[in-house]
């Protein structure tokens, strides 16, 4: 009786996923069913912000309700592990942070589940770059002044950074690797507390994301010394990169983009990418993100998938370098 | 006096209808989220985000923040009535708060606390209006050297969680500091005691461990007296005696003061400040052995500190676009999806906005007390309810909350666990608040040591030469002294008999 009524069971259930499964591939989303994005991190924070800006965007797009949730906790591990492990069906996708999505794996000592072959990439949606900053009363005016204070005091410049193996962080040791300096590296929880550090005089100079240090440079509490990347800032034209620096220091920042479990079929991640380069054209929201210190970059899949690898390949020597300073 | 005016022109916006019922509703769904055990201010911030993102901004943030304090008074609720912290904040106030439900008097300990987070938030709110900047400027001179010093004048004062026995509050501490070594290490990044689950890569849940050790511990030690009559016990007056009052009063002012000055440091969370509070009012008490038997201070202190806390930690996101704690965050994060970047130029790009914000505060902090007096008999009324039936209800919402804050089902399970842990600890006579107290402080001390060696390369005269940090830790060894000579003075005392 039990086996008979279990077997019945997975014959209906069978074909319940295959209906789905059909369906799916037919005619995506299916209509009324809400597409969950999972943001891998707290709400309220930026990640959180930019895609409850991308959501009903999204939403009139597609057509269907566009839910974000986040699943937050360790590095954004759990999140991004729940959507890889997700039915590959187009309703439940993630936003993928890089790079810190790419140090939960290239970071070997970590055994973990998720890898880079864990998620198909659908979409690039925007990057936030890293700033140089030190506190308005500060000396030191330029990277070069920076480099001159570590290089006369060696392991005595105080760098925050905004956690352990976190973007802050690789932008500390791409700083030290490109100038031939070495800062003591103070590890704080996010860019708030390192922020407030600075502020406080606790640290010399910070490792941040532009978004977290405009508001505090216009009302000239900080100094944004410099842009870690190849061409200078919209939201802050006078202030140099550090390509502009002469010293060959890594470009850092956080780059956002839309992700699905690696099963989810051709089509629907060609239909959701789609949509991404619609709304990525929305000059409301390019103008909100930069607000936010966000440049909307829209990178089909094939580029996002490209661009993934590459910053795999940057990051990795900077994660080993990482865990070696820590030792 | 500039700023008396501007705050003149909040309260005409604050006061609008729609404003007003925004406040309204926002005090109403604190209260009730913060009556949900484990669903705390963090969790019920984040789930309306999504509608602060629909209304009008300033509305939307009104409606945010009422629910954020809504929330800070809403745990106390059953934290008196069950013995379930309805979030962490409120987990020392089960200690003296359930003891009086348990004697009747459960009206009392509702109303001090209103009434006192009342004060406490009135008056930080006001201390934001007149001295937020130059108290920020004094707050950001903490860095991790003087949070660390400070945080060891919280563990020094560890035994005054004790209810009758130092050592059985001290064994307690060292469990939770252990409960604390779980997760990732904040410096070198090593993965401790995890067992390759991605889910204690950041320690244990402290919401899912408050859940278990004090409401569901408490559940199954009562469910286990079968033979006891589960009657509720006996309702007494509601309201507050003279004697009370007078209690109170000095407790009220004491938890104002550090609440707002703990609200203005970074990363403290609410925890730190409600549990100082409950010590000094122990220390400072006549009769510290009574201290868990019922003592209204118990009540009145913690949960002023509590409130004035979470409005003066409202302070740093306003002058620095900076927050302090993780609603905080979700609460910027509101802010942000209105288009509005908190800091130092909120003030002067919005300043319509951001004093509506401030008038709102103490709007809604009346209103919560207009709101919740009058509910105190309604609520102590639950406990009417037959015990078996309020207790499944319990365990229920415990699961729900658990579960609700990280969508998480691991979490639940460390709630379980945690709930046979409180268990045992009842049976063993062991208190759970030095736990819980240990478990909080252990990794914010962990970070901030190591914080500052790295800040000084590993020299540890970085306590000394800093003042601030130097005379904190003075005064943490100073209370080490005392509560010593006063623990040897009840050793000599237990031998004598």
């Amino acid at each position: 009786m039990l086996t008979r009524r279990s077997a019945l069971g997975a014959a209906i259930a069978t074909t319940a996923a295959c209906a789905t499964r059909v369906a799916s591939a037919q005619e995506y989303p299916t209509k009324g069913r809400p597409i969950v994005t999972i943001v891998p991190s707290t709400a309220g924070g930026g990640t959180d912000v930019a895609a409850r800006l991308a959501a009903p965007l999204l939403a009139r797009e597609l057509g269907v309700p566009v839910e974000v949730v986040n699943r937050p906790g360790a590095s954004m591990q759990l999140g991004l592990t729940e959507a890889a492990n997700a039915r590959p069906d187009g309703h439940t996708l993630v936003w993928s942070v890089l790079p810190t999505a790419a140090s939960i794996y290239l970071d070997s000592e970590r055994g973990s589940p998720f890898r880079r072959e864990s998620l198909a990439p659908i979409a690039m949606y925007y990057g936030a770059p890293f700033g140089i900053v030190v506190r308005a009363d500060s000396p030191w005016r330029s990277i070069a002044d920076i480099v001159a204070a570590a290089k006369a005091n060696p392991g005595k410049v105080r760098g925050g950074t905004t956690g352990f193996m976190s973007t802050g962080h690789f932008a500390s040791i791409a700083f030290q690797n490109g100038t031939g300096t070495r800062l003591a590296t103070v590890n704080f929880q996010g860019g708030g507390p390192q922020l407030q550090a600075l502020l406080g005089g606790h640290i010399d100079v910070g490792f941040n994301s532009i978004g977290e240090l405009l508001v505090q440079h216009k009302a000239g509490a900080v100094r944004v010394v410099g842009v870690m990347d190849k061409s200078r800032s919209e939201l802050l034209p006078d202030v140099q990169t550090t390509a502009e620096s002469g010293h060959a220091i890594e470009p850092i920042g956080s780059d956002i983009g839309l992700s699905a479990p690696v099963q989810t079929p051709r089509p629907i991640l060609e239909r959701l990418s789609q949509a991404m380069r619609t709304i990525t054209q929305d000059p409301a929201l390019k103008a909100r993100m930069l607000e936010l210190g966000n440049t909307v970059t829209y990178l089909d899949a094939q580029d996002y998938a490209r661009f993934w690898d590459a910053v795999d390949a940057r990051f990795k020597p900077l994660i080993e370098a990482a865990k070696q300073q820590a030792k | 006096m500039d700023s008396l005016w501007l705050l003149a022109g909040g309260f005409a916006t604050a006061l609008q209808p729609a404003n007003l019922a925004f406040a309204f509703a926002g005090c109403l769904m604190g209260t009730l989220i913060g009556v949900l055990p484990g669903i705390g201010p963090a969790a019920g911030t984040a789930m309306l985000i999504p509608l602060a993102g629909a209304l009008d901004p300033t509305g939307a943030i009104i409606m945010l923040a009422a629910i954020y304090y809504g929330a800070m008074y809403g745990g106390t609720i059953t934290s008196v009535l069950a013995n379930t912290p309805g979030e962490a904040a409120s987990a020392v106030t089960c200690i003296d708060g359930y003891a009086m439900a348990r004697t009747g008097r459960a009206g009392p300990a509702l109303a001090i606390a209103a009434i006192g987070s009342f004060v406490g938030g009135i008056v930080a709110t006001i201390g934001l209006v007149l001295v937020a900047l130059p108290l920020t400027r004094l707050a950001l001179g903490f860095g991790p050297p003087e949070v660390f010093a400070l945080l060891a004048v919280g563990l020094a004062m560890v035994t005054a969680l004790a209810s009758r026995s130092a050592i059985r509050a001290l064994v307690a501490a060292v469990l939770g500091m252990l409960v604390a070594q779980v997760g990732i290490d904040p410096v070198m990044g090593t993965a401790r005691f995890t067992f390759g689950r991605g889910e204690l890569y950041e320690g244990v849940s402290i919401i899912a461990v408050v859940m278990g050790l004090f409401g569901l511990g408490e559940v199954l030690s009562n469910v286990e007296r079968r033979a006891a009559p589960m009657s509720a016990p006996a309702i007494g007056s509601l309201w507050l005696t003279r004697r009370d009052a007078r209690d109170s009063a000095g407790a009220v002012a004491r938890g104002t003061f550090i609440g707002f000055f703990l609200g203005l440091v970074p990363g403290l969370g609410s925890m730190v400040p409600t549990f100082l509070s409950y010590a000094v009012e122990k220390r400072l008490s006549p009769t510290p052995e009574r201290f868990g038997t019922g003592m209204i201070q118990g009540v009145a202190g913690p949960e002023t500190a509590n409130n004035a806390y979470a409005n003066a930690a409202l302070i740093p996101l306003f002058t620095l676009g900076i927050p302090s704690s993780p609603t905080i965050a979700v609460l910027m994060g509101a802010f942000m999806v209105n288009g509005l970047v908190p800091g130092p130029t909120l003030f002067t790009e919005h300043a319509t906005f951001a004093w509506a914000v401030i008038a709102s505060l103490i709007v809604g902090n009346a209103m919560l007390l207009v709101l919740n007096l009058p509910l105190v008999p309604l609520w102590v009324s639950l406990l009417r309810i037959p015990y078996p039936v309020l207790a499944c209800v319990v365990v229920a919402f415990c699961v729900i909350g658990v579960y609700s804050v990280n969508n998480s089902a691991f979490d639940v399970w460390v709630m379980l666990l945690f709930g046979v842990v409180g268990y045992a600890f009842r049976k063993l006579d062991l208190p759970v608040a030095p736990m819980v107290l240990t478990l909080v402080l252990a990794p914010l001390m962990e970070r901030t040591l190591r914080q500052s060696l790295e800040m000084s390369g590993g020299d540890m005269s970085i306590f000394l030469e800093r003042p601030l940090s130097a005379s904190l830790l003075a005064a943490a060894i100073g209370v080490l002294v005392l509560s010593a000579l006063s623990f040897l003075r009840a050793v000599r005392a237990d031998s004598e008999v």
